[in-house]
């Protein structure tokens, strides 16, 4: 199993590898560090979601890609062509806009074929774990993907997809060492983050943590340091243009 | 948004759905169950968009469906969902580049 999530981790431009069953939980995954396990589960769940209702018109669906401007989500039904009854699983990849579409598709063939073979063969996919690349931790349990998925996200973080921890809890740091005093410096983070993707991509967030990490080591981020931060990540940017516009993003974003 | 029947006569279309955001249905040509596949399509469109934003991939483009009975490509258009089903034993990738170039006529 790892060995296949492995292939496809090696593609240029893949970022994420999951598993995940009808009911939107993920059953396995080997991911970059930028998409921690509860973004994982919340994209499992918009997957599901998006595939009942393809099912309604197309219920023998075998393949779905949705491609997006600065990368794509491939979607492939393990079950199909599966002999006896089987389980429904989706693999996803998660890619950016390196992906080789070509190289990917036949990538992607292969692997489908031998997570078959391990379905048919009644290997519980359940009981397989994966791991965020550059991760904190190492691998990830489903059980520990379920802990993760229960605690509970401020809305407007969890609603833009981007989490950063420690809210309300200056003395606590997060898994991934990043910790905010409140809520609205945690709103900071994630307008940082939507604005340095604009130049950089989804590793923007990594960006974002390490600044933190960097910058403010010993306490958890608040609102009043925005512009120290600013400071660190405009380094990442090097048209003077986008940078400047980058702040003046971030800026007006916390004044409105 | 294009007339429909312009992307109905292509070749390997068999039929198109055009519907708004909300899923209902504006117009539709072919072999298609317009209202069913209208809900659908903006149903699926939005929580693909859902997992889009999540994973920070930015703005959705299109969305391709296959399967052996049929294929169809989603894509979003003037606030509109277009939805344009293809016969399976054609190339999707042409009908998405013919589709491309139409829409930006």
């Amino acid at each position: 199993m790892d060995k296949i999530f492995q292939s496809l981790q090696e593609l240029e431009g893949v970022n994420g590898v999951l598993i995940t069953d009808a009911s939107g939980n993920v059953l396995a995954f080997n991911a970059h560090s930028m998409y921690d396990a509860a973004i994982l589960q919340q994209v499992s769940r918009s997957v599901v979601n998006a595939l009942d209702s393809v099912k309604l018109v197309q219920e023998e669906w075998e393949a779905v890609t949705a491609q997006f401007t600065e990368g794509r989500l491939l979607l492939r039904n393990l079950s199909a062509g599966v002999r006896g009854k089987a389980q429904q699983l989706t693999l996803c990849v998660i890619a950016d806009a390196r992906l080789n579409p070509s190289f990917a598709s036949v990538a992607i063939r292969v692997a489908v074929g031998k997570l078959r073979s391990l379905i048919e063969s009644g290997q519980p996919l359940s009981g397989l774990s994966g791991n965020v690349k550059g991760g904190p931790s190492g691998a990830q349990s489903s059980a520990q993907l379920a802990a993760t998925q229960s605690a509970a996200l401020p809305a407007e973080v969890a609603s833009s997809g981007l989490s950063w921890s420690g809210l309300g809890n200056a003395s606590s740091m997060s898994a991934s060492g990043v910790a905010v005093a409140d809520a609205e410096s945690a709103a900071v983070l994630t307008n940082c983050t939507k604005a340095l993707a604009k130049s950089v991509g989804p590793i923007a967030k990594i960006f974002v943590k390490d600044a933190v990490r960097q910058a403010f080591p010993d306490r958890p981020f608040s609102k009043d340091q925005t512009k120290r931060l600013l400071s660190e990540l405009v380094k990442h940017i090097d048209n003077p243009n986008d940078a400047a516009l980058f702040q003046r993003t971030v800026l007006s974003a916390i004044a409105s | 948004m294009k007339d429909l029947s312009v992307i109905a006569k292509f070749p390997e279309v068999v039929g198109a759905v055009l519907s708004d955001l909300s899923g209902a249905l504006i117009d539709s040509v072919g072999k298609v169950d317009g209202e069913a596949a209208s809900a659908v399509h903006s149903f699926s469109l939005s929580s693909l968009c859902q997992a889009g934003d999540l994973l920070g991939l930015g703005s959705f483009q299109r969305c391709t469906i296959v399967g052996p009975g049929k294929s169809c490509v989603l894509t979003i258009e003037d606030g509109a969902v277009l939805g344009v089903y293809v016969d399976p034993s054609k190339p999707l990738s042409v009908v998405e580049k013919k589709l491309q170039d139409t829409l930006q006529k």
